[in-house]
């Protein structure tokens, strides 16, 4: 078993005329917290969507414990996504018209897991977040941090082995992003989740144990991180 | 996956029922007309499969062709001889009838009265099976008779010597609802003696009832109405119904995207998006249903073809409710996946939609070809198959002006973001300019129904005026009756003593003016009774009038002065042709209808009129009453008798006692049906797309909840914010109308200078400007009406961004 479970090599993307990776590669280590940094428009949330499955790149390899994931077709890819993968993004990605429990449940039920068990499965990530009171409200009736924690249970609850995080406090004011990311390490380490993290904010940055650094769609791997 | 569907469609919140409620109505309303429309198309086909007892009947043809069919309606008076058992003079020689095996006397003729067509079959049995009109089960025996439930109604209510007179023996029963075409048609079926029947003329001995269908001309017209409004009308419900189902669609895209994300795949995204639309157009079509069956009672009411139909005939039958209930929401659940493809392979919610090219100046080419085809159709030669080039630059000028919307659209939106400043006018031009087709989309059903009723405003009542107006305006409640036509082809008519009696009694009768037109000798040289056709330059008799008689109708011309007695071309008195009704008749002779001129001829003197037979008879009322009393009178004793063969020979040789209104009104029945008919789907398409354009107002209002929010918590005033929406609706909904409005005006106005030569358009200004104003206060009353969720939704306590 290979030291990392998710890996990009040389990965080109592009938009039209734009170039958003330009050979970028990065490797993530099982276990481990890695933090994706640089300025806004650099590629960051490309190479993140590439590693994902949600891009396919446009030249290079995706690799995910020892598969390569750019070669899977668009069905693959999905259920890639929702057996191994979860997601936070800095908004926009509950389902509004869904209680928060509901949206909880949703990778479970898309799954096809029995309605009773998946909510069985879904209250406790609720209440592990300082939620239960907010299980029957829409989601579009929370408040940023709220629905930020709400996504994370549901990021969360088909145990994944990879978080994708983009952005998850962006929209977020210091205080409540620091409590949303604490959160967030604190799920992750207890279920071994390996957690790939995207900000441009250094203080997010900080909560990972090592941080890749990308300017104009390449991947400069930092010295203080070579060490780790 | 169905389970969350219906979650997401019933319990999602504000937002979600909002758009199931407005989903819900666009599909009822939908389905509610279309089974309107189904109702009466199935009415109408039942009422043109019924059995045509007035048509021509199987008579007895000589020994060598016993029984031969005369085939509806082609067989002609003077055809083959005549039927064994009828006499020279038009009466029955009951014997050889009988002996040649005829089974009753029969004589149809057509009658009116107060301007309704009038059918009156008298028979007599001379056998036990004597045929009898379908649903009945026995021929009425003498002195007795049989009316339609209408004509029942008016013998109760009209004086006798105005109608009940007419009619020999007493009421002894309703005809049978199978033997009519319309609760308001009036119909009697009278039984007398065989004797006293077969000394009628133009009585015929028959051995079978005609079982053809209707066979009336105007069933292509009908066809092709219905079809075309059928057309008209399921567009604007289509794009009603569309814009209903893909309400807030970029909302849902993102909540589908969001769904893929975590790992829904195409195939579960797909379920859920179709079980809402499902639920939605569901919901609609059980509504619509409801509502038809709520609305039924006066849908019957509904009259189409110029008459009504009978209520019970007046369903969409087990076949339409079917259909509706199961076709319309699958279809809108197929339709929802279909939208959804982009999204389906998309887990990130693209928010950077590309900005659709701006419609071209191409989009003009079809319209201007339409109108350019049109312009070479109606300048054919009216012999040729003007038809084929005609219908289709026609649809060709409708889809045009459709295409033409968005450019025009465009167009607008660019001259009013130069003209006006403020911010609502930049706001509505923008977005205007952005997506100009599918802004035009949301009007595109008023479009063509402003298209269509202009160009039926601007051709039919031109038509229909023609023939009553104009010279002849003054004549169109006379009566003129023919006698000429009686025997089998003869010019024959009243006798001098017959004349004078009849003149005498009319005169008699108070408000009431007769002139009668007397039979010139015939050039020598030829008679009919030889039967071959007339050398080549024979003149056929001329007619003469009384210039004293004439002068009480001064619309027929003038005499010179001094004259006495003037040449008249009478058979033209009987053309109802627009193109010839302004060509003069006293002091001609003839008129000839490929020319346009009238033929001089002059009186040989001394001429006595008083010993000449009468051919033709006017008379004037001065009432409808006396109108119809002297009807009645001609009725019983100076009966028009002529061997037509159907009722279709009855209406195109126009001989019965009819005024010219009512001659006009036969031949602008047709007309007037089809008017009538393209004026109800005009008036349907509107409410339609006028229901279309409440339900796209309010759907792009959920769609930009947001950004209105965020413009009215960064304090733009609500007024704006109701200006942007109404412009954005108005603006098009006009620029377009008067597009479509004036193309189908120049069209209309076209056909009518090369159709009719000589006839000015009359187009009903009054009642166009005021039904135009009626739609275009209800458009507008529709979008000011759905801004009331503007200020409700934009309200800052909803300013949540999720
Ligand atoms: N879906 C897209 N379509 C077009 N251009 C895109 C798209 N996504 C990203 N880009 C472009 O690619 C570049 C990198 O974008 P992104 O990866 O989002 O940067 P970051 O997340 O670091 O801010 C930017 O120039 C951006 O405009
Ligand atoms: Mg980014």
């Amino acid at each position: 078993m290979s030291e990392f479970i998710l890996e990009a090599r040389d990965v080109h993307r592009a938009f039209g005329q734009t170039q958003a990776l330009r050979g970028a590669s990065i490797a993530v280590r099982r276990g481990e917290i890695l933090s994706i940094m640089g300025p806004s428009g650099s590629g960051k949330s490309t190479l993140l969507h590439c590693l994902a499955g949600i891009y396919t790149p446009n030249q290079g390899e995706v690799w995910f414990d020892g598969a390569r994931v750019d070669k899977l077709g668009e069905t693959k890819r999905t259920e890639l996504r929702r057996d191994a993968f979860g997601f936070v993004f800095q908004f926009g990605q509950l389902v509004p018209e869904l209680t928060a429990l509901d949206n909880v449940a949703l990778p479970l039920l898309l799954a096809k897991q029995p309605r009773r068990q998946a909510y069985a499965q879904a209250a406790p990530w609720l209440e592990r977040l300082g939620l239960e009171e907010h299980g029957d409200h829409r989601s579009g009736e929370l408040s940023g941090g709220q629905a930020q924690r709400v996504a994370l249970a549901r990021a969360l609850v088909h145990k994944p082995r990879v978080l994708f995080a983009d952005e998850p406090t962006g929209a977020l004011d210091t205080l409540t992003g620091e409590a949303v990311m604490d959160l967030l390490v604190t799920a992750a380490r207890e279920e071994g989740t390996t957690v790939v993290l995207v900000t441009h904010d250094a203080r997010v940055a900080a909560y990972a144990d090592r941080e890749v650094i990308v300017r104009d769609g390449r991947a400069i791997t930092t010295p203080s991180s070579a060490v780790a | 996956m169905i389970r969350m569907g219906m979650r997401l469609t019933l319990r999602g919140g504000r937002e979600a029922v909002i758009r199931l409620i407005v989903t819900t109505l666009a599909v009822a309303v939908g389905v509610t007309v279309m089974l309107g429309v189904f109702s009466l198309f199935n009415a109408y086909q039942n009422t043109t499969a019924r059995q045509c007892w007035e048509c021509s009947p199987t008579t007895i043809r000589s020994a060598s062709a016993p029984a031969s069919a005369s085939a509806g309606g082609t067989a002609s008076p003077q055809g083959p001889g005549r039927p064994v058992g009828v006499n020279p003079d038009g009466t029955v020689d009951l014997a050889a009838a009988q002996q040649a095996g005829a089974k009753e006397l029969w004589n149809f003729s057509q009658d009116f009265f107060q301007g309704t067509e009038l059918r009156r079959l008298d028979l007599a049995a001379l056998t036990a099976d004597a045929p009898t009109l379908p649903g009945m089960s026995t021929v009425p025996a003498p002195g007795q008779y049989y009316v339609s439930p209408a004509l029942s109604h008016l013998l109760a209510t009209v004086p006798g010597d105005e109608l009940g007179d007419r009619f020999p023996g007493h009421r002894v029963g309703l005809i049978p609802r199978t033997a009519l075409y319309s609760p308001d048609e009036l119909a009697i079926v009278i039984g007398h003696a065989p004797q006293e029947l077969a000394s009628r003329q133009a009585t015929k001995p028959i051995t079978a009832m005609s079982t053809a269908k209707e066979v009336k001309g105007t069933t292509t017209i009908y066809r092709f109405a219905f079809a075309f409004g059928t057309v008209a009308l399921l567009l604007p419900i289509i794009i009603m119904v569309g814009t209903a189902t893909r309400l807030s669609a970029a909302r849902r895209e993102e909540r589908y995207a969001a769904m893929r994300l975590v790992g829904a795949t195409p195939r579960q995204v797909a379920t859920v998006a179709s079980v809402e639309s499902f639920v939605g157009a569901a919901c609609g079509a059980v509504l619509g249903t409801l509502a038809y069956l709520a609305l039924s009672s006066q849908v019957t009411k509904v009259n189409v073809t110029g008459t009504r139909f009978f209520p019970s005939e007046v369903s969409p039958g087990l076949l339409g409710y079917l259909g509706v209930l199961i076709l319309v929401p699958a279809v809108s659940a197929f339709a929802a996946v279909r939208s959804l493809r982009r999204v389906q392979y998309d887990p990130l919610a693209v928010t950077r939609r590309a900005t659709p090219k701006p419609p071209t100046v191409k989009r003009l080419i079809p319209l201007l070809l339409g109108v350019a085809l049109f312009v070479v159709a109606v300048n054919l030669p009216a012999t040729s198959n003007a038809g084929g080039v005609t219908y289709p630059s026609l649809i060709l000028t409708m889809w045009g002006v459709v295409l033409a919307g968005p450019w025009v659209t465009m167009w607008s939106s660019r001259l009013l973001a130069r003209i006006g400043g403020g911010a609502a006018t930049m706001l509505a031009a923008r977005r205007l300019a952005d997506d100009p087709r599918a802004t035009f989309r949301t009007v595109a059903g008023v479009t063509v129904a402003v298209f269509v009723g202009t160009a039926v405003a601007g051709v039919l009542p031109t038509a229909v005026a023609a023939e009553t107006s104009g010279q002849r305006a003054p004549l169109t409640d006379v009566l003129r009756l023919r006698y000429d036509l009686g025997g089998q082809g003869e010019k024959v008519g009243l006798s001098p003593d017959q004349a004078a009696a009849t003149l005498h009694d009319l005169r008699a009768m108070p408000g009431v003016s007769a002139i009668p037109i007397y039979l010139g000798a015939a050039a020598p040289g030829w008679t009919p009774a030889s039967g071959t056709p007339p050398p080549p330059g024979w003149q056929p008799p001329p007619d003469y009038v009384s210039c004293a008689e004439a002068a009480a109708l001064p619309a027929l011309g003038s005499c010179a002065p001094g004259q006495t007695v003037s040449v008249i071309a009478a058979d033209e008195l009987f053309i109802d042709n627009p193109l010839m009704l302004h060509l003069p008749v006293l002091g001609y002779s003839d008129v000839d209808p490929t020319n346009g001129h009238s033929t001089a001829a002059t009186v040989p003197p001394a001429i006595d009129l008083g010993k000449l037979q009468v051919t033709t008879l006017m008379v004037a009322a001065s009432s409808p009453a006396a109108l119809e009393r002297a009807r009645t009178y001609l009725d019983i004793h100076a009966p028009v008798l002529i061997g037509m063969a159907s009722p279709d020979e009855w209406s195109t040789n126009a001989a019965g006692p009819m005024t010219f209104g009512e001659v006009a009104s036969v031949r602008g029945a047709q007309y007037r049906a089809a008017q009538q008919m393209i004026m109800f789907v005009v008036g349907l398409t509107m409410f339609v797309a006028g229901c279309g354009i409440a339900v796209a107002t309010a759907g792009s209002l959920v769609e930009r909840k947001r950004p209105f929010t965020l413009l009215r918590l960064s304090g733009t005033p609500l007024r704006t914010l109701r200006r942007v929406v109404f412009l954005e609706s108005a603006l098009p909904l006009f620029a377009v109308s008067v597009l479509s409005g004036l193309s189908a005006y120049a069209m209309a106005l076209i056909a009518v200078r090369s159709l009719a030569k000589g006839v000015s358009m009359s187009f009903p200004l009054g009642t166009y400007s005021v039904a135009v104003s009626v739609v275009v206060v209800a458009a507008l009353g529709v979008i000011l009406g759905s801004m009331t969720l503007l200020s409700r939704m934009t309200r800052s306590e909803y300013a949540r961004f999720e």
